[in-house]
């Protein structure tokens, strides 16, 4: 069967989650007429986060409604080289988004900066402990693109997510009670931190205690309502507790589906097409230069070729990276020779959490906004001195009342029974006594952690999965298990009655248990064309009108939630696009 | 199902929220923002706009829970309650306490936002009708 060939397009966009509505969002200000592929279907707030179906744990949080569905296309993963790698068949560790919004309908909306340092990691490595220090395990690179010149497009995310925060560094002024690590930001968060949580309070007194700097996690949950520069209204965040895997009910969370795509909707240029699964680029190797997408309608098995002038990959870290490798562009990555783009670098947040009891106290953890919390950046990236403790890399560690849904939240201390009246018993009075500290830890890459395709495994049309093959780096599991203790001494001054042991990352790396849906890399960006896929403004290195935005090009995991870095990033290469590349369409410097 | 946001009459109101915020968030300070806006979120007040809440136009003077395409709870259907001032005010500062188990998710505003609400919306329909 040959595909139709539609009517070509200025540019068509691949996946309609932050990264792609973004792009097309600010394609179509430029007069550009463009087309979103989205693979899932369509969902709006009115439609699908309406109360009271919408507050149902049972089908959003353990049946994973929003969730890609595995059935369709999944990973195959592996540890290592020697073993043969099984498909996902439900997602646990991770869980990307699907529909319309994609991940950004489900996030809990921890809307974070990277650190200046983070962006260029191995130069402030070098520069900081010698050329020597940095282990040959890691392969640390440079972003290519600075903290200062993505200011602007992180401050323009922020705004348009209404982010609920408080600036700890303002054009240079450290801010006591904000984050005094944060690279210098040009204004203040558009609405004032969320109220804290009771937990956080006491976690801002024990984490004092020990001289760090507490300060309110940043959230896209919106404190009071506020109108975006699109004109569209987020309500005031009303503290439901079903954030993070939820769409919101009442608009205060930042989404796509809330914060661009009724204006999207609206705009002449663009057009929707949900089911739409992309297959291929079409690539002319020779004139380095991508011509269109094959994509399937998957509620008829049609294919479709969309010819556009530009192409736009903005999909999750497994969908990129699989596309290229598909689609024939740029040297695949192979592990054993070091050498290759695609597939390369993919990292994973080493994320822990640590449970506590409190006898003493009532948090009454049902009510919460999905990033309400009281976090220290004191133990993030190169934030301490890491001289001599044999690893690199840190996180934030934050306080949180987020998730504590009936069925998954069942903190109880060690020793009760698994079931009958005594479960049940300390059940209902362990609830309201139970907090979490979660540890946001880094991923650095290594040459033996890579994304390639499957040899034997296939999606639902036929084409081979992507096979991860991952384990925790030994300097990670040092990291993490620094990080985990580190947040274990805040818990006991905490003054807690029963501390759990943290999920140290000691063993193998596994899918099965939930840890964090932020994977990375696999097309990453950076100034080498030997070792990354795209450039700093996110330009293919094999095919200069195809652009690659979202997590997949983070060269790095740094130890905060990606979202913030995404938006950014995608507001970056849209202006690579509206303003230098549709003027010459060529390679950009 | 489509929003739409091309109506002049709604631009000029989000044109005027927008000034509001504008003015008022330099510091990130509530304070200037204008009570309406936290209903904006979800109910629209002309022919496009949000949909998760039902639509404001021609809410004064209407039954409580009857328009034909909204998907109401069963306590607001049955409230028999007619939208007024005293009524929309009552139920603006305390939504459960005036229709228990009626399905916004929102737990109100103070008494002075409900009177700035109301009257925000009596301009309105002062507006609409001929």
């Amino acid at each position: 069967m040959t595909a139709t060939r539609l009517r070509e397009v200025d540019a068509v966009v691949i996946g309609m989650g932050w990264a792609g509505s973004i792009v097309a969002r600010e394609l179509t200000r430029a007069g550009m007429e463009v087309v979103g592929l989205e693979r899932g279907g369509d969902q709006t707030p009115g439609d699908n986060f309406t109360v009271p179906a919408i507050r149902d744990e049972l089908r959003y949080a353990q049946r994973q409604e929003l969730i890609q569905d595995p059935a369709v296309e999944t990973v195959t993963f592996r540890n290592t080289d020697s073993e043969v790698a099984l498909p996902v068949r439900r997602f646990g560790a991770f869980l990307p988004g699907s529909g319309v919004g994609g991940g950004g309908t489900h996030w809990a909306g921890q809307h974070w900066r990277f650190l200046p340092s983070d962006l260029r990691i191995r130069s402030h490595l070098t520069e900081r402990y010698g050329a020597r220090a940095v282990p040959s395990e890691l392969t640390l690179r440079d972003w290519g693109v600075s903290y200062e010149e993505l200011e602007s497009d992180y401050d323009r995310f922020e705004k348009l997510c209404g982010v609920s925060g408080k600036a700890g560094n303002l054009r240079g002024a450290l801010i006591a009670g904000g984050n005094v690590f944060e690279g210098a930001r040009s204004a203040q968060y558009p609405n004032a931190p969320l109220r804290q949580c009771r937990a956080g309070e006491r976690f801002e007194a024990a984490a004092s205690e020990l001289g760090c700097h507490p300060f309110p996690v940043p959230a896209s949950n919106a404190s009071a309502a506020y109108t975006n520069p699109e004109g569209l209204t987020l309500g005031p965040c009303q503290y439901c507790g079903f954030c993070g895997r939820y769409g919101c009910e009442s608009n205060a969370k930042a989404s796509p589906n809330t914060t661009l795509m009724p204006v999207l909707r609206a705009s002449k240029n663009f057009s929707l097409r949900t089911h739409a699964f992309a297959t291929r680029l079409l690539y002319r190797q020779a004139d380095r230069r991508v011509t269109g997408v094959v994509y399937t309608d998957l509620r008829t098995g049609k294919e479709f070729e969309q010819p556009a002038q530009i192409v736009v990959l903005a999909a999750f870290v497994f969908s990129n990276t699989r596309l290229l490798l598909l689609s024939g562009i740029g040297r695949p990555y192979d592990a054993r020779s070091g050498k290759g783009v695609v597939g390369r670098s993919y990292c994973y947040q080493n994320e822990t959490h640590l449970p506590m009891l409190f006898e003493d106290e009532h948090f009454n953890p049902f009510m919460s906004a999905g990033a309400m919390g009281t976090a220290i950046d004191d133990f993030n990236g190169d934030n301490f001195d890491h001289a001599g403790l044999g690893f690199f890399g840190g996180g934030f560690i934050c306080c949180t009342n987020s998730s504590s849904t009936p069925i998954g939240a069942r903190t109880l201390p060690p020793g009760t029974p698994r079931w009958g009246h005594e479960w049940k018993k300390s059940a209902a009075h362990w609830y309201t006594r139970s907090a979490t500290l979660i540890v946001e830890g880094s991923g650095y890459p290594a040459r033996r952690n890579y994304l390639d395709l499957d040899p034997t495994y296939r999606d639902r049309l036929g084409l081979p999965l992507l096979r991860m093959t991952y384990d925790i780096t030994g300097n990670d599991r040092k990291m993490s298990r620094y990080l985990s203790d580190t947040a274990v001494r805040i818990a006991r001054q905490m003054r807690l009655t029963h501390l759990l042991t943290p999920d140290y990352r000691d063993g193998k790396f596994g899918v099965v248990a939930y840890q964090s849906s932020h994977n990375a890399g696999g097309t990453v960006m950076g100034s080498d064309p030997d070792e990354s896929a795209v450039n700093r403004h996110l330009q293919s290195w094999n095919a200069h009108n195809l652009f690659i935005v979202g997590a997949s090009v983070f060269p790095h995991q740094p130890g905060y939630n990606p979202t913030g870095t995404v938006g950014a990033l995608a507001f970056r290469a849209a202006r690579s696009i509206t303003r230098d590349y549709v003027r010459r369409p060529d390679f950009l410097a | 199902m489509r929003v739409r946001i091309g109506d002049a009459l709604l631009r000029t109101v989000w044109a005027v929220a927008i000034l509001f915020t504008h003015t008022a968030s330099a510091c990130a300070d509530e304070a200037g923002t204008p009570p309406i806006q936290a209903c904006l979120a979800c109910h629209r007040v002309g022919p496009e706009g949000p949909d998760l809440g039902p639509s404001l136009v021609g809410v004064m003077g209407r039954k409580a829970g009857s328009l034909p395409d909204y998907r109401y709870s069963g306590a607001m259907r049955r409230s028999d309650l007619v939208w007024d001032a005293a009524t929309l005010s009552r139920f603006l500062i305390d939504p459960q306490a005036t229709v228990p188990g009626n399905r916004m998710p929102f737990s109100g505003v103070s008494a002075q936002d409900a009177q700035a609400i109301v009257k925000y919306l009596e301009s309105l329909s002062a507006k609409s009708s001929p």
